[in-house]
């Protein structure tokens, strides 16, 4: 039949001509370098907003007072260029480094500084982190042009820290002034050695080099040759997407590469793996120690010491997250390990412990049970961070020992408030940072986050005394003694130490992070020739 | 489906009343989705005062005060009347989490999500026509066995493995185009593509089925035996009747590719109202949510009527009788 023939032809020809078209658009030559973010922040403003990922373009836009050496983990001198704290550590006076402009222009100095910090603490600000980094910083007060003293209602020992993240670094007043709290987003203007050009929420965002900027730390100082005139940040949320995006040359460097993709890119030529340890906590999980049947301490013992962790890193995350040993990162100042042999892998001491608590389990269908009461449980957990895997692997070792597991896979929102409620048994978290006063919120009886539900005097007393000591060495006795306890009390099972595998082209040189771990120093960065 | 259409359209007067009852009808609509939402977001637990202080070191007593600075501590009825009162001043809110006005998120992303959604409907449109005409055409032999086959394949692929597959074959392996991102026409094709396809098996299905019913009618295989040449009588009077539910299923599929568009703009990382709506729920963002919802349903509310009206207008016993 003719029109048979007449139709298949057609079809043909269509499949010839979009097979051509698409065909004609080739790949063009990156002009400038592709960073991949891994999330969309909410917002970008860093006195306002809280996501870590808007600090990875964002650190290169601001300068703060004070920076942390990544090399020598030593405040070293920012924008201020020596600075004396008050004997009762109530006072901070700084010395302001002159000559430094904001990229629109307008001139750095004292104003300036007590600018950026009353906005932060001003409620109206609406500030998510920033306004939580300061202590009880009730005052700026500026005696001349480039001095500036801080005055604290109590002594914060933190705060030096905090002055060295961005979001504390110094925003132009002009250029706040001018857009407003809302829309200074999209036109920040900082000291630092790029300047925000463009951004596009979900799209893109672009910094382009700061020439004139002279005044930053060693770390930031641009030498040589082929250094990186603008940098193109991407969003690239779903994990399957960044090495794909990566091998194909879209992206120049990414973060978060899933740990199944990152032995390819090891074994490729055209890329290198980064792994960056990052400071602050481990992914642990949180066992709530007010809620049967975790409110016995045997029972959270048996928790830990049920779970081969070393194999659950290793299946989970590969050969390069270290196995986590205690509640901060090997990285993170202050750190105390030791607790794998406190907490060895025994099913065998587990089930002992459990015995011992009186839940046996008689009819021998697998679950232990006392006085008529099953050994359940609630397992919360969210969809982020190979949580998903690593709870399915220490759920079997959980049920293998007797534990009967109920759980619940959930958002964000509702994993929180969970947690709050305390309708949970154990529940992962982990937050980065350098100062181990992080652990307050977490382990103090008031703290936003204590999710062990712990109330001991002797944690909230030790954590207060390291937060208002200016002796660095009785901070760090304080949050080790701490440490010791939580894992004595077996408030939390340590699983992972968080490192960030970053992909990298090699066509790149010269790639760092600062202390954070998460930042990349954008300064030092070239192209290789 | 609107048999009124038919009788008034040869009449401007009746065709504006009946958009105008049309139009009014929405409001009810619109309110029953603004406050199941409402109702959803605020039955799902999480209190956006702790999810916006995560990653911060607040008391738990900050937090408690941030919840009474957002609002969020009024009771649900107090909460639901001064949203119901915003919205009907056309206000959707502030944002939560970014602080600017809803609206502003929203015209922000909507253009790269209209972008992607009315190319990928011009793929699903083109090839589900294509397909579901050969198919009828050729009905019975290979390259209908293999359309159809197709189709399924198509209505059964996710899009979030398509188009996985799509850039590991167009933008690693052969290296065409772009895998990721947007902005010339070459980072529209895969997501689009993908997207398009996957909702052209649907459109293949309906075509087929119509034309072939409509072939079957006794005026057509008279006309064939009076010797009329097969494409003019396909194109004349067989494809204008099967085009009615098919139109119909198109609309329906502009809903399916506003859905799909929240997974396609994850998979190949582009700007859009679907990311923004997902993040904006995984937040608990409750005014962004809220909002976003309420546009999206707008506007698919109004492409149905839109289908409607033009399924009025492409019935020819509508136009004969209009005479």
């Amino acid at each position: 039949m003719k029109h048979r023939n007449w139709s298949s032809w057609l079809f043909l020809l269509a499949v010839v001509i979009s097979v051509t078209l698409v065909g004609c658009q080739s790949k063009a030559q990156p002009a400038s370098l592709v960073y991949g973010l891994t999330l969309i922040p909410s917002g970008i403003d860093p006195h306002i907003h809280a996501s870590s990922e808007l600090g990875i373009p964002l650190r290169s836009v601001y300068d703060t007072l004070v920076y942390l050496d990544p090399d020598t983990g030593v405040f070293v001198p920012g924008l201020a260029t020596e600075w004396t704290v008050s004997e009762d550590g109530r006072r901070y006076t700084f010395k302001l480094r002159t000559g430094v402009r904001f990229h629109d222009g307008s001139r750095f100095d004292a104003q300036a500084v007590k600018f950026n910090l009353e906005r932060v603490l001003n409620p109206e600000t609406g500030s998510q982190k920033a306004r939580y980094m300061v202590g009880s910083l009730r005052q700026i007060e500026v005696p001349d042009e480039l001095t500036v003293v801080l005055d604290l209602a109590e002594p914060y020992a933190p705060l030096l820290d905090s002055l060295s993240q961005v979001y504390l670094g110094m925003a132009s007043p002009t250029a706040v002034q001018k857009w407003g709290n809302a829309d200074y987003q999209f036109h920040q203007v900082g000291t630092g050695p790029y300047r925000l050009a463009e951004y596009v929420p979900g799209d893109h965002l672009t910094l382009t080099r700061y020439t004139d900027y002279d005044w930053g730390p060693s770390f930031l100082r641009a030498e040589g040759r082929n250094q990186v005139g603008e940098v193109v940040f991407r969003f690239y949320q779903d994990p399957a997407t960044r090495a794909v995006a990566l091998e194909s040359g879209q992206a120049h460097v990414m973060g978060e590469i899933p740990p199944q993709d990152a032995a390819r890119i090891e074994g490729r030529s055209d890329l290198a793996l980064l792994p960056v340890p990052i400071p602050g906590q481990p992914l642990q999980l949180f066992i709530n120690s007010t809620r049967p049947p975790t409110d016995e301490l045997a029972v959270r013992r048996a928790l830990i010491q049920a779970v081969d962790r070393a194999a659950v890193v290793q299946t989970v995350f590969g050969s390069w997250s270290p196995v986590a040993d205690g509640p901060l990162t090997a990285v993170t100042m202050a750190h105390l390990g030791g607790f794998g042999d406190m907490y060895p892998y025994r099913p065998s001491v587990a089930a002992a412990l459990l015995d011992q608590a009186g839940w046996v389990d008689p009819d021998g269908d697998g679950v232990r049970a006392r006085d008529g009461r099953t050994l359940n449980i609630s397992f919360y957990y969210m969809s982020w961070g190979m949580m998903p895997e690593v709870a399915q692997m220490v759920e079997n070792a959980w049920r293998a020992v007797g534990f009967q597991v109920e759980s619940q896979l959930v958002a964000y929102p509702a994993a929180l408030e969970a947690a709050r409620n305390g309708d949970h048994n154990v529940i992962p978290f982990n937050l980065s940072g350098t100062d181990p006063s992080m652990l307050d919120s977490f382990y103090t009886s008031g703290g936003g986050f204590n999710w062990s539900k712990v109330s001991d005097p002797d944690l909230d007393a030790w954590f207060q005394a390291a937060s208002v000591s200016t002796q660095l060495a009785e901070r760090i006795t304080l949050y080790q003694r701490a440490q010791q306890r939580i894992m004595e009390q077996a408030l939390v099972m340590p699983v992972r130490d968080y490192v960030n595998l970053n992909g990298v082209s090699r066509q790149m040189a010269g790639l760092r992070y600062d202390a954070q771990g998460w930042f990349p120093l954008l300064a030092t960065l070239s192209v290789q020739e | 489906m609107v048999p009124t259409v038919g009788d008034s359209l040869g009449s401007g007067v009746t065709l504006t009343r009946y958009l105008l009852r049309r139009l009014l009808g929405l409001v009810p609509t619109l309110w029953a989705i603004a406050t199941l939402t409402f109702g959803a977001l605020y039955l799902v637990p999480g209190d956006p005062a702790l999810v916006l202080l995560s990653e911060s070191h607040a008391t738990a007593a900050e937090i408690a005060r941030r919840r009474a600075e957002l609002g969020l501590d009024a009771s649900l009825p107090e909460q639901y009347g001064r949203y119901l009162a915003r919205i009907v001043q056309g206000d959707l809110g502030t944002s939560l989490f970014t602080g600017r006005p809803v609206t502003a998120e929203i015209r922000q992303q909507l253009p790269a999500t209209l972008q992607l959604a009315v190319a990928a409907s011009a793929v699903a449109v083109t090839l589900g026509l294509a397909m579901g005409l050969l198919a009828a055409v050729n009905r019975g032999h290979w390259p209908d066995a293999v359309i159809t086959a197709a189709a399924t394949v198509g209505i059964a692929t996710p899009v979030f493995w398509s188009g996985l597959l799509a850039m590991w074959l167009f933008a690693l392996v052969l290296g065409w185009l772009p895998a990721t991102g947007q902005g010339g026409l070459e980072y529209l094709v895969l997501p689009a593509g993908v997207l398009g396809i996957s909702s052209a098996g649907a459109i293949a299905r309906v075509c087929r089925a119509s034309l072939i019913e409509v072939m079957d009618r006794p005026y057509i295989l008279a006309a064939r035996a009076r010797g009329i040449w097969p494409r003019s009588l396909l194109m004349r009077h067989a494809l204008r009747v099967a085009l009615l539910p098919t139109v119909t299923v198109i609309g329906v599929q502009f809903g399916f590719l506003m859905g799909g568009a929240v997974v396609t703009e994850t998979v190949f990382a582009r700007q859009g109202l679907g990311r923004l709506v997902v993040e904006a729920i995984l937040r608990k963002d409750l005014p962004l949510v809220l909002g976003t919802v309420l546009v999206g349903a707008t506007g698919y509310v109004l492409i149905n009527l839109c289908t409607d009206i033009l399924y009025g207008v492409l019935d020819p016993r509508v136009r004969d009788g209009g005479r």
